[in-house]
C-alpha cells in the first residue's frame, strides 16, 4: 500500500476500488480509510486540548475572582457556575481524549485487517491465475492423452492381415503411441498436482480473507463500544446555558449588590413566584436580605400599594424574606413567619435533636401554644387568640446560631401604642432549650407591668434574639454586638417604617430594653438608627462602646431624660464585662443617662434583684465564680423593683419609677 | 446595601477577556469520513451528534458568562461613579 501523509502523520491509503470476487467476496471485507480515521484522531485530540484549554482559563478566572477581588452573592452565583462549567469541559476533554485513544487502537486493528485481506486477495488472484493455467494445461493434456488412445484403439482393430514388416511397423507405432500417452499421463499427473495446488492456495487465500474480515468486525464492535462509553457527562442543557434567566438572576443579584436600591428594585420588579425561584436558586439572597435589607421606608411604601392578595402571595412565595423584612408590619410578618415555621415543622430533615429542631420546640413553647397537639393546627391562629397575643416576629431557622424574636401583645400598638424591643446578653443564643421560651417570659413580664401602668394603651413587647449572642469566650470583644447592632438598627427604623407608612401613626413610640451584653447591642443601634427612639433602658449593663460618648450620642428623644441605666448592688457579674473589656457603664455621670434602683423596696411590695440573670431560680446565690439571681430576684422577674421601673421607664413614665430617676447626668441611683 | 460588595472591575473586565481570548469562532466539529465499516461510520456519527452540543453547551456558557462579567463590571463602576458623586456632597457638606 502506499504511503501519504496526514496532519496526524504518515499512513497508509488503499486503493477504494478493487474487485473482491477472488476471495468471494461482492465489496472490500476490511472497508475505511486509515486516512480518514487519522484525521479524525487528529480532530478528537485537538478538540480534547480546546476543552481543555477553556477549563484551565476558567479555573484561571475562578482563582483570579475569588474574595477579595469580588465579593458577594452576585459573585458567589458566578463563580458556582463557572465552576459547573470548567467541570463540564474537563468531562468533555476527558471523553474526546478516551474517543482518541479508542479511534487510535481502531486504526491499528483497521490496519492490520487490510493488510490481510489485502495480502489474501493478492495471493487468491495469484492462485487463481496458476489454477487456471493448471486447469488449461490438465484440459490439454487430458484432450492430448484421450486422441493417443483413441489411435491406440485404432490401431489395436486394424487389419490382420497386413504384411509383417506392417506388423513391425505398426507394432512400433503403438509403442510410441504408448510412451507418449504414458508421458502425457506423467504431465497430467504434475498438472493436476499443480491443480490442487493453486486451489488449495486460492482456497487458503480466501480463509484468511475471511478471517481478516471476521478480525476487522471485532475490532469495529470494540471500537463502537469505546466509543459508546464516551457518550455521557455532557451539558445537555444548552438553552439553559444561554437563556435569559441566569442572565436575569445575575444581573438582578449584581444589583442587589451593588446599589442601596437594588433590593427593594427587586420587590417591586419580580413577581412573588419569580422572586421564589430567585431564592431557590440563591438560598444565600435570604442571608443576603438579612443582614443588609432594603430600606425599611421603601419596603413599606412599596407594600402599602400592594392588594391583600398580592400580599399573601408574597407571604406564601417566600416567607423567610417577608417574615424578617424590617418595614414591614408585624401582623405581616407573623403571618409570614408562621407559613415558613409550620412547613420547618413539616420538614422531616430537621432531626429533633439538631439545633434547628430543639429551636422548634422552643419556639412553641415561647408561643405559649406547645401544649396543644394534633395534626394541621394552626399555630399562628392559636398563638394569637391568647392572653396576651403572641407572635413570631423574626424568624431565621438556618443561621447559626438561629435567631428568632416573639412579639407579646398588641401588634396594634405599632399604630396607637408603645413598642418594646428586648435584647438580651451573653449565653442566650438559640439552639438550647428554653432560650426563647425564658427571654419570652421575661417579655411577658414586662408587657404585664407596662400594662398595669398604662391599662388603656395598647403594647406591644418585641423577645428578640435576632443576634448571635456571645458565650463567656468572646463576651469581651464587641463583634456579636456590632453585627447585632447593624440589624437591630434596621428593625428599630423598620418598626418606624411600619408603624408610620403601614399604620398611619404620626408618632411611632419605640423603646428599646437591653441586659447585659444586650447593653451593648442596643448602645450600637440607637447610636445608628435614622429615627429616634423614645426610651432606652440599660439594665446591668456589660459596658456600652467607648466610642460612644454617652447619652448625648444615642439618638433618643429628649436625649439623656430618656436615657436609663441600672443594676443590682448584689449583681456581681455585670462589672466583670465593663472593666475587662474597657466599656464604659452608662450608669456613670458623664454618661449623661438616669439612674433607678433595682434594689427592692419593701415598703412599697418591691422584692430586690440579687443577682445578674433576668429571671432568677434557686435558693442561693451559687457558687463565687458562677452566681446567680435567686428564685424571683431576677431584674425582670414579677414584682421586682426592676421590672417597675423597667416598664415604667420604658413608657416614659418618670412618675412611675420606683423612687425616681436620678436627674441627667447625675449616675447611678443607689438606694 | 451599598457599599457592602467588593470588587475590582479591572478585574473582572480582564477576566473576561481571558475567558473569551479570541472572541466566539466557529466551533470546529468531526469531519464526517470512512471510517471504517457502517457501524465505524454510525458510531463517530452519534459521538458528534452527542458531544457536538455538549462542546458548543460550554461555548456558548462561556461567552454567556464572559459577556456577565463585562455587564457585572459596567454595574459595578457605576455604583462607584455615583458613590464619588455622594462623597463630594458630602465634602461641600462640611
Amino acid at each position: 500500500m502506499p504511503l501519504t501523509r496526514t496532519r496526524s502523520g504518515w499512513t497508509f491509503v488503499r486503493s477504494e476500488y478493487r474487485d473482491w470476487s477472488p476471495v468471494l467476496f461482492e465489496g472490500d471485507p476490511t472497508p475505511g480509510e486509515q486516512e480518514a480515521v487519522q484525521e479524525l484522531i487528529y480532530e478528537l485530540r485537538s478538540l480534547a486540548e480546546g476543552l481543555n484549554g477553556k477549563r484551565q482559563r476558567m479555573l484561571r478566572v475562578q482563582g483570579t475572582l475569588a474574595a477579595p477581588a469580588w465579593s458577594g452573592i452576585a459573585a458567589d452565583a458566578f463563580r458556582d457556575r463557572l465552576l459547573r462549567l470548567a467541570q463540564a469541559a474537563q468531562t468533555a476533554a476527558e471523553q474526546h481524549q478516551a474517543a482518541a485513544d479508542a479511534s487510535h487502537r481502531w486504526a491499528g486493528a483497521m490496519q492490520s485487517s487490510q493488510s490481510a485481506a489485502d495480502l489474501a486477495l493478492e495471493s487468491a488472484v495469484e492462485a487463481q491465475e496458476d489454477l487456471e493455467r493448471a486447469q488449461a494445461v490438465v484440459g490439454t493434456l487430458t484432450a492430448d492423452h484421450a486422441a493417443l488412445l483413441g489411435l491406440l484403439l485404432t490401431q489395436q482393430h486394424s487389419s490382420p492381415s497386413a504384411s509383417p514388416r506392417d506388423q513391425v511397423a505398426a507394432a512400433e507405432a503403438t509403442a510410441s503411441l504408448r510412451r507418449r500417452a504414458g508421458d502425457i499421463e506423467a504431465d497430467l499427473m504434475v498438472a493436476r498436482v499443480h491443480l490442487d495446488d493453486a486451489q488449495q492456495r486460492l482456497d487458503d487465500a480466501r480463509s484468511r480473507a475471511r478471517t481478516a474480515q471476521n478480525e476487522f468486525h471485532t475490532a469495529e464492535d470494540l471500537f463502537a463500544r469505546e466509543m459508546e462509553a464516551t457518550l455521557h457527562g455532557a451539558l445537555r442543557d444548552t438553552a439553559e446555558w444561554e437563556s435569559a434567566r441566569f442572565t436575569t438572576t445575575f444581573t438582578t443579584l449584581t444589583r442587589l449588590d451593588a446599589t442601596t436600591s437594588g433590593s427593594i428594585d427587586l420587590l417591586g420588579t419580580l413577581s412573588p413566584d419569580q422572586f421564589a425561584a430567585l431564592l431557590a436558586e440563591n438560598p444565600g439572597l435570604m442571608q443576603q436580605f438579612w443582614d443588609n435589607p432594603p430600606d425599611a421606608e421603601a419596603v413599606a411604601t412599596w407594600w402599602k400599594k400592594l392588594s391583600p392578595e398580592q400580599r399573601e402571595q408574597w407571604c406564601q412565595a417566600v416567607p423567610t424574606i417577608i417574615g424578617n423584612l424590617p418595614g414591614l408590619d408585624a401582623d405581616t410578618r407573623i403571618h409570614a413567619n408562621m407559613i415558613q415555621f409550620t412547613r420547618d415543622l413539616a420538614d422531616p430533615t430537621i432531626s429533633p435533636d439538631s439545633p434547628q429542631g430543639i429551636v422548634l420546640q422552643d419556639i412553641l413553647k415561647a408561643l405559649g401554644v406547645n401544649k396543644f397537639s394534633g395534626p394541621l393546627l394552626d399555630y399562628e391562629k392559636l398563638a394569637k387568640q391568647l392572653t396576651p397575643p403572641r407572635g413570631l416576629l423574626c424568624y431565621h431557622l438556618h443561621n447559626d446560631p438561629p435567631l428568632a424574636a416573639v412579639a407579646v401583645g398588641e401588634t396594634q400598638a405599632e399604630k396607637d401604642g408603645k413598642v418594646t424591643w428586648m435584647v438580651p446578653g451573653m449565653n442566650s443564643a438559640l439552639g438550647e432549650p428554653n432560650r426563647l421560651a425564658g427571654w419570652t417570659n421575661g417579655a411577658l413580664n414586662v408587657y404585664d407591668e407596662q400594662n398595669r401602668l398604662e391599662p388603656a394603651s395598647a403594647h406591644m413587647v418585641v423577645a428578640w434574639i435576632g443576634y448571635a449572642p456571645p458565650d463567656m469566650s468572646s463576651v469581651l470583644s464587641g463583634d456579636a454586638a456590632r453585627k447585632g447592632g447593624a440589624r437591630l438598627t434596621r428593625e428599630l427604623d423598620g418598626q418606624w417604617a411600619a408603624s408610620g407608612i403601614l399604620g398611619g401613626n404620626p408618632d411611632p413610640y419605640t423603646a428599646v430594653v437591653g441586659h447585659s451584653y444586650g447593653t451593648t447591642v442596643v448602645g450600637n443601634a440607637v447610636s445608628d438608627v435614622g429615627h429616634n427612639v423614645q426610651s432606652v433602658v440599660f439594665l446591668a449593663s456589660a459596658g456600652i462602646e467607648s466610642d460612644i460618648r454617652g447619652a448625648k450620642d444615642l439618638h433618643v428623644d429628649g436625649g439623656g431624660q430618656h436615657v436609663y441605666a441600672s443594676e443590682s448592688s448584689r449583681d456581681g457579674v455585670a462589672w466583670m464585662g465593663r472593666d475587662f473589656s474597657g466599656r464604659s457603664d452608662p450608669r456613670e455621670a458623664q454618661f449623661g443617662g438616669r439612674g433607678f434602683s433595682s434594689e427592692g423596696d419593701p415598703t412599697n411590695g418591691f422584692a430586690p434583684t440579687d443577682g445578674h440573670d433576668t429571671l432568677g431560680y434557686g435558693t442561693d446565690n451559687g457558687i463565687a465564680f458562677s452566681p446567680h439571681a435567686t428564685a424571683g430576684h431576677g431584674y425582670l422577674n414579677k414584682d421586682t423593683e426592676a421590672i417597675r421601673n423597667t416598664a415604667a421607664a420604658s413608657l416614659g413614665h418618670d412618675h412611675n419609677i420606683n423612687g425616681g430617676a436620678t436627674a441627667p447626668g447625675e449616675g447611678a441611683k443607689r438606694r | 446595601m451599598g457599599g457592602v460588595v467588593a470588587v475590582d472591575t479591572a478585574m473582572l473586565r480582564e477576566a473576561r477577556s481571558e475567558l473569551t481570548p479570541d472572541g466566539r469562532g466557529t466551533d470546529p466539529k468531526v469531519t464526517a469520513g470512512r471510517f471504517g465499516g457502517g457501524r465505524a461510520v454510525s458510531t463517530v456519527d452519534r459521538f458528534e451528534s452527542y458531544w457536538g452540543s455538549g462542546r458548543s453547551t460550554v461555548t456558548v456558557g462561556l461567552d454567556a458568562l464572559a459577556r456577565l462579567l463585562g455587564s457585572a463590571a459596567d454595574v459595578f463602576e457605576g455604583r462607584d461613579a455615583a458613590d464619588a458623586d455622594a462623597f463630594g456632597v458630602d465634602v461641600r457638606a462640611f
